[in-house]
């Protein structure tokens, strides 16, 4: 059972390449049948052999595809995606963002936030990979997200992780709320009632995901969705948080005012999977 | 003050009403309406006009209101607006822009009606009355929210997305609004005079904006770590966030606007970041909230004879062009949203909602004699009124979502006791003919968005069942249809087991938690190997019924 029909590793020659197609022949070669790199950059024969050498050590088929194209790097590789039905890319070396850059934006923050597929990012990838151990997942209760930790369950399977995490995030107006000084001050800012039936639903959610051997351990947490998930990835020592996402043009408002995977992608926490589907379902 | 405002807030809590009610009303019994009428002397000496008392009053009324404005801005957080999308945006531009057009058209329409004397300058009441009409309350609004249970829904949410955007550029439009007052004001008047012309105010009052909203941001989230760090908690934080709201309105009172608008930005810029700990805020919330608000809203009662002032005819025209304006350009952004009747009526009774904010936004143009005691006291009852109506009829046309149950879905015509299907696809066309008639939707639009769903991932659950699904606009309720296959399909499934459980559900679009309740509810119930024994060996949706009645308390799923 496959979670992807293909996937595209985004190869730019770095230091951490070899330890980014490790990464990749240790963890996708199960996901799907196709495993293809791009490289945003102008063939030659010289360079073919350098990346196939690479690959190769890194234990990928001799026979990998490797798609080669010209142009400003993400927007080649997104091409690359589009015209290759490439369902799940995967990148990596994802240093912290300057201020000013983050204004405008890098590269594979760049294919976070535009790519049409799923993302799979290597914030550190290692030369001698590990399998990850602890997976947060946040869920909106969408239907992206219901497929997401279907498949997060697979691969946390495949993995022989210990522990998934499921966190619904709710918002927090309470301190909102007490402006107005209509009632006491909610110490919460949530009715009892309201964190029951979320509560109910994300057991029901989680139960939907289907027959498992992994533990699955369900939250619900107040707060930014973005800024709890970070740290809560940090508290619990997670190597791989996945979070649904919307394919959606950045543009100023959304890097002064951030969404949710914008507060992530300002200082990834861990491995990041950002779930989406093709076309969009929700 | 504090204690009489106190006492009939809690008064107010007690039945149920907003406490800034009963805080105006202890104000209007200190104030000329009640004391000033029946004791004059008395009045007097409380509150004199002039000396260092009337200043220690003016200060600390001040103090209050910049207080109140920064945990207003606390409280912004435009990412709301944008993971809404597109209905969201467009009830946050209309129903800001449409009530503004509403006040400047209606100010140049009868301009005497609203109290404003020929040869007046028309223009600066015109763009104060269409700001004062287009803002709403955020503070309302989420307490109206969180009452109605509704803040977590998909239609919560794009009520607080939309009133953030409201505010903000209500309180931007104001502060311009400001600097021509500011110019037009005697010198005596009660603001601040930064002696700037009008255009070098705005040109100020944009940069303050936009160097707030991304580099003064940026500066606060990375102080933020090292005061609370270095610094005794959350003393030193609280110390930061004054120190640096005071700047704030110091700055904006330089510039020729009031200290309002700094307080607010300011506000912005320290609760965007994720260091502000829900902590720090609920004390800044607290004192702010018991302490000054109060004493601010007493304030208000002050400022004039509510009795005297009391115009029907203008409360009554401020009302229904407050209303009207609001409603319709809400109304109308929900329409070219795309949202339903109902939620467009939530939606736009709910952005109604005008509060605290207006009644600041009167007096201020109370001080700078851009309206009168009339129209203040108009603008007051429609900040009270739009805030007491708005959370009974948000309720009358918001439908929550319903809990459903698994047997609510059951019926013998939706249940296929021996499925000929041998393969997914087939088994879910299968299924969709019978679900067709029940969900009053054509076969084809049912099979499609099912296939098309099955096609990304399967939906089987292991354990021999499958639920494929689609979530179908223009369904009114969930639909569930049910097929036995004796042979089993291969669904794909985790466990590698064919599936002979076939559990077609659809759902209406925009109900994201009945699809889900379902889905988990069949999980846990037909994981049991004995459920699907019973009703693989007797075919009947009779014995489904029963059992899903006495559903054994639910088993742990995972990692077991």
């Amino acid at each position: 059972m496959y979670l992807y029909r293909h996937i595209g590793v985004a190869a730019a020659f770095s230091p951490r390449l070899p330890a980014l197609l490790a990464e990749a022949a240790r963890h996708l070669g199960q996901l799907a049948p196709r495993v293809s790199l791009i490289h945003a950059g102008k063939y030659t024969a010289d360079m073919e052999a350098r990346l196939r050498h690479v690959a190769e050590e890194a234990g990928l088929p001799e026979d990998t595809t490797i798609y080669w194209r010209e142009g400003v790097p993400d927007d080649a590789i997104l091409r690359v995606v589009e015209q290759n039905d490439i369902d799940l890319l995967v990148a990596g070396a994802l240093e912290r963002e300057h201020p000013l850059r983050y204004y405008l934006g890098s590269v594979a923050r760049n294919l976070v936030r535009e790519a049409p597929c799923s993302l799979l990012l290597f914030t550190e990838p290692r030369l001698n990979p590990v399998p990850f151990r602890r997976l947060v997942f946040v869920t909106d209760f969408s239907e992206t997200s219901q497929i997401a930790l279907a498949r997060a369950v697979r691969l946390a399977e495949l993995e022989s992780a210990e522990i998934i995490y499921v966190l619904r995030v709710l918002p927090e107006y309470g301190a909102a709320a007490a402006v107005d000084r209509a009632g006491n001050f909610p110490d919460k800012g949530m009715t009892a009632t309201t964190m029951a039936e979320e509560t109910a639903l994300l057991r029901d959610f989680v139960d939907a995901a289907g027959k498992t051997r992994v533990q699955i351990r369900a939250e619900c947490i107040q707060g930014h969705a973005g800024v709890v998930a970070s740290q809560f990835v940090q508290s619990v020592d997670a190597d791989l948080l996945v979070m649904p996402s919307v394919s959606q043009h950045s543009h100023i408002f959304t890097r002064i005012f951030p969404t949710d995977m914008e507060w992530v992608l300002r200082e990834i926490p861990c491995n990041l999977w950002v779930a989406r589907e093709r076309p969009p379902l929700d | 003050m504090l204690a009489l405002a106190r006492a009939f807030g809690e008064l107010f809590n007690r039945f149920k009403q907003p406490a800034i009610v009963g805080e105006i009303l202890a104000g209007v019994i200190l104030g000329p309406t009640i004391l000033g009428t029946l004791a004059p002397d008395l009045f007097g000496s409380i509150f004199p006009s002039s000396g260092p008392v009337s200043l220690a009053y003016s200060t600390i009324t001040t103090l209050a209101v910049v207080l109140l404005l920064l945990i207003a801005g606390l409280e912004i957080e435009l990412s709301v607006l944008w993971r809404q999308g597109k209905a969201a945006l467009l009830v946050s531009v209309l129903g800001t822009f449409i009530p503004f057009v509403f006040g400047v058209a209606g100010a140049y329409a009868f301009p005497q009606f609203w109290g404003i004397e020929p040869g007046a300058d028309l223009l600066t009441f015109a763009l104060f009355f269409g700001t004062a009409l287009s803002i709403s309350a955020l503070p309302v609004i989420a307490k109206i929210m969180m009452d109605l249970d509704l803040f977590k829904t998909d239609v919560g949410m794009l009520i607080m997305g939309a009133a953030m955007f409201s505010d903000l550029v209500g309180w931007i439009i104001f502060s311009i609004i400001l600097a021509m007052m500011n110019a037009n004001a005697p010198a005596n008047a009660a603001a601040g005079h930064g002696g700037l012309s009008i255009g070098t105010t705005i040109a100020f009052t944009l940069f303050l904006v936009v160097f707030t909203l991304t580099a003064g941001r940026w500066l606060v989230h990375r102080a933020l770590p090292w005061i609370q760090s270095r610094l005794s908690w959350p003393g030193g934080v609280l110390s930061f966030t004054l120190v640096l709201t005071l700047a704030g309105a110091a700055a904006t009172e330089a510039i020729g606007i009031h200290a309002i608008f700094g307080a607010f930005l300011v506000g912005i810029a320290v609760g965007d970041s994720r260091y502000m700990r829900t902590q720090t805020r609920t004390i800044l919330h607290q004192f702010v909230t018991y302490i000054f608000a109060p004493v601010f809203f007493v304030s208000i009662g002050l400022e004039a004879n509510f009795l005297a002032n009391f115009n029907v005819g203008l409360v009554l025209g401020v009302l229904t062009i407050a209303f009207a304006g609001k409603m319709a350009g809400c109304m109308l952004g929900a329409y070219l949203g795309g949202l339903p009747r109902s939620e467009a009526w939530a939606i736009s009774f709910g952005m109604n909602a005008r509060g605290a904010m207006e009644i600041i936004l009167g007096l201020l143009a109370l001080e700078f004699g851009v309206i009168q005691d009339e129209m203040f006291v108009a603008l007051v009852v429609l900040a009270l009124l739009s805030s007491i109506i708005s959370g009974p009829a948000m309720q009358r046309f918001i439908n929550l979502p319903k809990t459903w149950k698994l047997g609510d879905l059951l019926a013998p015509g939706l249940f296929i006791p021996n499925l000929k299907a041998s393969t997914r696809q087939d088994a879910i066309r299968e299924l969709a003919r019978v679900a067709a008639p029940a969900a009053g939707l054509d076969f084809e639009t049912i099979n499609r968005a099912a296939q098309v769903r099955e096609s990304v991932m399967s939906t089987s659950l292991g354990h021999e069942v499958a639920v494929p699904h689609a979530r179908l606009p223009g369904l009114s309720r969930p639909v569930l249809a049910i097929g036995h296959s004796p042979e089993g399909i291969d669904f794909d499934s985790p466990d590698g087991l064919p599936t002979r459980l076939v559990f077609l559900l659809l759902t209406p679009t925009n109900e994201m938690s009945s699809q889900i309740q379902i889905m988990g509810q069949i999980a846990r119930l037909f994981r049991q190997e004995e459920v699907r024994q019973a009703v693989y060996e007797s075919d009947s949706i009779d014995l489904v019924r029963a059992l899903v009645k006495t559903e054994a308390p639910p088993l742990q799923l995972h990692g077991a």
